[in-house]
């Protein structure tokens, strides 16, 4: 396939424009894809910060409710002085408590005195809160959370691990995921005198926290040693309690190094941001944020983890919508390139095939004006060269057809006396024989030679001879008519041809004017010459000529008749008048003349014409 | 050859020739067994061995364990570990199945009285073994050297009301039980008579007043030891305690009262439920080789059956015996240790 230079250079900015557009798009969509990734994660992290943050505050809703049940006149004197109408008072507190905290299974007062015994405690089971009878009370000393609790200082908490209350006391709260909060109960004198505990619901806190969260958002929650407590699998919490353990790393390995920061002094929140194609994550991979946060309230646990997840295909298919306007963007620039890459393609064949134009429209004399050479360009500088190569062209044009004229001059004219020479001479004589049979007039050749021509050449040179020669011509041309013809054959002889000499049935007025046409001639010939002579040595000088013709007249132009044995009558005739003496002799041809009489039947053919 | 072509062709050698090659491929291998008893490094050998995963239980009790296998009709499980007390109950409930000695070659490498299954009580059931021996230890007591200027002697230590809140004592129903009739000065511990039950519960609510806590797992008794000065321990786990514990950097000592320790024996049992029984079988053998019964010794400060016993053999050991009513047991422990009084701990 041939292509034009239009074509060839719109596929190429075409191709480059295209290949520019996609290479930019591919870029800008794998960056994108990496950016949204990356800055999910950070929304994730974000999420996940929002998340601990609003769990601590649940905590320290925890704690401030505790603060303010420690805190209470009775709370005390239950303690010190336990009494049922006391302890009426403090489990109304309690109830009023729960009832407006449904995740809080259990609220108890407990003695440090008594073996850890229980003053007052409100269970929740499903029909409500129950104020546990005094009969059934139980003594608790034996258990971390009292006497770690009894342990602190007043207005500190006491946050238990998180188990699966395995506890038969309480109602409601049996095996379910618990964790407890406990603050002592100080008197005035600085004793410890028991202590206040919450047993709270973690799958109820945790589902309030989820309920705030997108559908594809998955909760991770675990100890410090990286057990899962919540897990979006109900049986991946809590392993502990049921013998297998499910720790978080194994999900996600990069949580490892938040595990074994545990043990490490309380700091700054540590997380980590990773992905994770493991196990149920194999086809539907996630991307996920894990914050490890230390627990700062004394506790059996040092730190928990707590995680967001979210499928890396709900990400990537937000990237997905970008890269179809990414496609899209890239299409349109395609487009616009080769739309582009065709109209620069016109523009430069353009220029390029109006120069074409042009150069052939040339015929070699008429410059053509629309070469766009005022343009600065290489299309300018391609026209400037065309526009001088036509200059030049028709110079040498002009050049060729002036030598031709001259030429056709040297063929057709004499070049001294610039008169016919034979060859239009006898063209003409051709001419006006053929129109014999068409328009028949009486015609007149007269044949005229110098008298003593040689003499002069020889003695004054050819200069004055061809001096000579041409004043004659001049004479010559001057006595006739502009349709008569003056040829000069060669040497001193000259023809002339006289056309219609009256009318055609009139061969005598036709001689007549003949006689008196060659009458004009001889005088005006017979006038003296004025010849400039130059030769060596001397001034040029004026030497004044005198010479005479013999002249030969043949009428013809009735009958048919051929131009050679015309010029031979009238050489004839021209010799029998020089012989009949120089000058003034003029001898007419009687062939002609005496076939005058054949005219008779003219008018016949005039009638006929 | 050289790198993980060599390590890959060997590993398809050695699967070849090994007896476990005739086991079906790609199985899982479900085995419900204590800490310690089943490492991951042991697992993983046995898997490459065998060519099958294994799965592990871990199990914190023997009422864990009962209710792990009793469940599903013990479909759950293939193969678990079990005391020769608990044993029994098991084998009459139908949820075992007979050992087959002889797909076991090295039953040979144990000691003679572990080899002679009929002299251990509660392991063979009309004529034909239930369970193979894998490790045992005795129950003591374990003591801070810095707070004993003499160790103590007798189990009544653990009432000491000089030690209030630095007992640390086991979370178990039935050993609970046993240990109480041994302070008591009972001679059949494991066979509690109607008279004695309040009399027992008493002295373990006693116990629950004198004591820190109760502990379950191995690893929360060292963190508690350590952490809370406890003085006192009783070694449920007997010596893998006093090697975590020693490992831990805790000065202890341990001591057999005077009244005789309790002492366990575990065994491994094959449930009805096995999917693969000689699958089992090998899991079995390759417990009793030369490596993991050296890891149960140097890791976990547990005995193998295979090796001599380090403790003196003078010393009272009460082999653990089926007792009289576990359900009891534990129905009256889960009171005791939820801080009931005794009137409501003797409810029906």
């Amino acid at each position: 396939m041939r292509l034009g230079i239009a074509a060839k250079l719109g596929l190429l900015l075409a191709v480059v424009g295209i290949l520019s557009a996609i290479v930019t798009g591919f870029y800008a969509l794998r960056e994108s894809r990496r950016l949204l990734v990356d800055s999910a994660k950070q929304e994730l992290l974000t999420a996940t910060q929002v998340i601990a943050r609003r769990l601590l505050s649940s905590r320290d809703e925890v704690s401030r409710n505790l603060h303010v049940l420690a805190s209470q006149p009775e709370t005390l004197a239950m303690l010190t002085l336990p009494d049922s109408e006391t302890g009426a008072r403090v489990a109304t507190l309690f109830r009023s408590l729960m009832a407006a905290q449904p995740s809080y299974f259990q609220v108890r007062l407990i003695a440090a005195e008594d073996n850890g015994m229980e003053r007052v405690r409100v269970d929740r089971d499903e029909h409500g809160l129950l104020v546990v009878a005094e009969e059934d009370l139980q003594e608790k000393g034996h258990y971390p959370y009292v006497y770690e609790t009894l342990a602190l200082p007043p207005g500190a908490d006491y946050l238990s691990r998180f188990v699966i209350n395995r506890d038969t006391g309480v109602h409601s709260g049996f095996g379910r995921p618990t964790a407890l909060l406990g603050t002592p109960v100080h008197d005035g004198q600085g004793r410890v005198r028991g202590l206040v505990v919450v047993n709270v619901d973690l799958d109820g806190i945790f589902t309030l926290l989820r309920a705030d969260l997108p559908p594809e958002f998955q909760l991770f929650f675990t100890n410090d040693e990286g057990d899962y407590l919540i897990h979006p699998d109900e049986a991946m919490s809590f392993g502990f309690d049921r013998g297998r353990r499910h720790f978080v790393y194994e999900e996600f390995p990069d949580t490892r190094v938040l595990v074994e920061r545990a043990g490490e002094a309380a700091g700054a929140e540590s997380h980590v941001l990773t992905e994770s194609a493991r196990g149920r994550y194999a086809a539907d991979p996630v991307v996920a944020a894990f914050i490890a946060s230390k627990i700062t309230v004394a506790s059996g646990e040092n730190q928990v983890i707590l995680g967001l997840a979210q499928p890396r295909d709900s990400l990537v298919a937000r990237a997905d919508s970008l890269g179809v306007v990414i496609v899209q963007l890239v299409a349109g620039l395609s487009l616009l390139g080769i739309l582009l890459a065709w109209i620069l393609g016109r523009l430069v064949t353009r220029s390029l095939l109006a120069l074409s134009v042009t150069v052939q429209a040339f015929d070699g004399r008429r410059l053509t004006e629309t070469l766009p050479t005022d343009r600065a360009d290489e299309i300018g500088e391609l026209a400037r060269s065309v526009d001088r190569m036509q200059r030049q062209i028709a110079r040498q044009v002009d050049e060729l057809e002036d030598r031709g004229k001259a030429l056709q001059r040297m063929a057709y004219y004499d070049l001294l006396t610039g008169l016919p020479n034979r060859r239009l001479l006898m063209d003409r004589l051709e001419q006006a024989l053929a129109s014999v049979g068409r328009s028949p007039r009486h015609r007149a050749l007269i044949m005229l030679d110098l008298d003593h021509f040689k003499e002069l050449n020889d003695c004054l040179g050819h200069d004055a001879g061809d001096q000579l020669l041409t004043e004659v011509a001049q004479r010559l041309r001057s006595q006739l008519r502009q349709e008569d013809t003056v040829a000069r054959l060669g040497g001193d002889e000259f023809v002339l041809v006289l056309d219609q000499l009256g009318t055609a049935d009139d061969p005598v007025g036709a001689r007549v004017q003949a006689e008196v046409v060659t009458d004009k001639l001889r005088r005006s010939l017979s006038e003296p010459y004025a010849i400039e002579v130059r030769e060596e040595g001397a001034a040029p000088r004026v030497h004044i000529h005198r010479c005479t013709a013999s002249i030969g007249v043949v009428m013809f132009g009735v009958r048919p008749d051929s131009a050679g044995a015309l010029l031979k009558r009238a050489d004839v005739a021209m010799y029998r008048a020089k012989a009949a003496g120089r000058d003034g002799g003029s001898c007419l041809d009687a062939g002609e003349g005496t076939v005058s009489m054949p005219d008779q039947p003219r008018p016949a053919t005039r009638n006929a014409s | 050859m050289s790198g993980p072509v060599a390590r890959v062709v060997l590993a398809g050698l050695w699967w070849l020739l090994s007896p476990c090659a005739a086991l079906s491929a790609g199985d899982t291998l479900r085995v419900l067994a204590w800490p310690g008893y089943a490492d991951a490094d042991l697992v993983a050998a046995f898997e490459q061995r065998s060519g099958v995963r294994v799965e592990v239980t871990l199990v914190d009790s023997d009422e864990a364990l009962w209710q792990k296998v009793s469940d599903h009709d013990a479909a759950d499980f293939d193969v678990f570990a079990v005391n020769t007390a608990e044993l029994r109950r098991y084998i009459r409930s139908g949820w075992v199945v007979p050992i087959d000695t002889r797909a076991i070659p090295n039953l040979s490498r144990q000691m003679p009285r572990f080899r002679a299954l009929d002299q251990i009580p509660g392991i063979v059931h009309a004529g034909r073994p239930y369970a193979i021996p894998y490790t045992y230890a005795e129950m003591g007591l374990i003591y801070d050297r810095s707070q004993f200027s003499t160790p103590p002697d007798s189990i009544e230590a653990l009432w000491e009301p000089g030690l209030r809140r630095r007992v640390l004592a086991y979370n178990g129903g039935v050993h609970s039980f046993s240990l109480a009739a041994l302070a008591l000065g009972s001679d059949h511990p494991f066979d509690v008579r109607d008279d004695d039950w309040t009399q027992l519960a008493q002295k373990l609510i006693d116990l629950r007043r004198n004591v820190l806590t109760f502990y379950t797992l191995p690893d929360e008794s060292v963190q508690l030891f350590r952490e809370k000065r406890v003085a006192l321990l009783f070694a449920n786990y007997g010596s893998q305690q006093v090697q975590l514990l020693k490992r831990a950097g805790v000065d202890v000592g341990y001591a057999i009262p005077r009244e005789g320790a309790l002492a366990w024996l575990d065994c491994w049992a094959i449930t009805r439920g096995a999917r693969d029984v000689p699958l089992a079988h090998a899991w079995i053998d390759y417990f009793l080789e030369e490596g993991p019964s050296a890891a149960l010794t140097t890791r976990q400060g547990l005995a193998n059956t295979t090796a001599t016993p380090s403790g003196s053999e003078s010393q009272r050991l009460i082999w653990l015996e089926p007792v009289e009513d576990a359900e009891r047991r534990n129905r009256l422990w889960a009171r005791i240790l939820s801080g009931d009084n005794l009137k409501r701990v003797m409810q029906p």
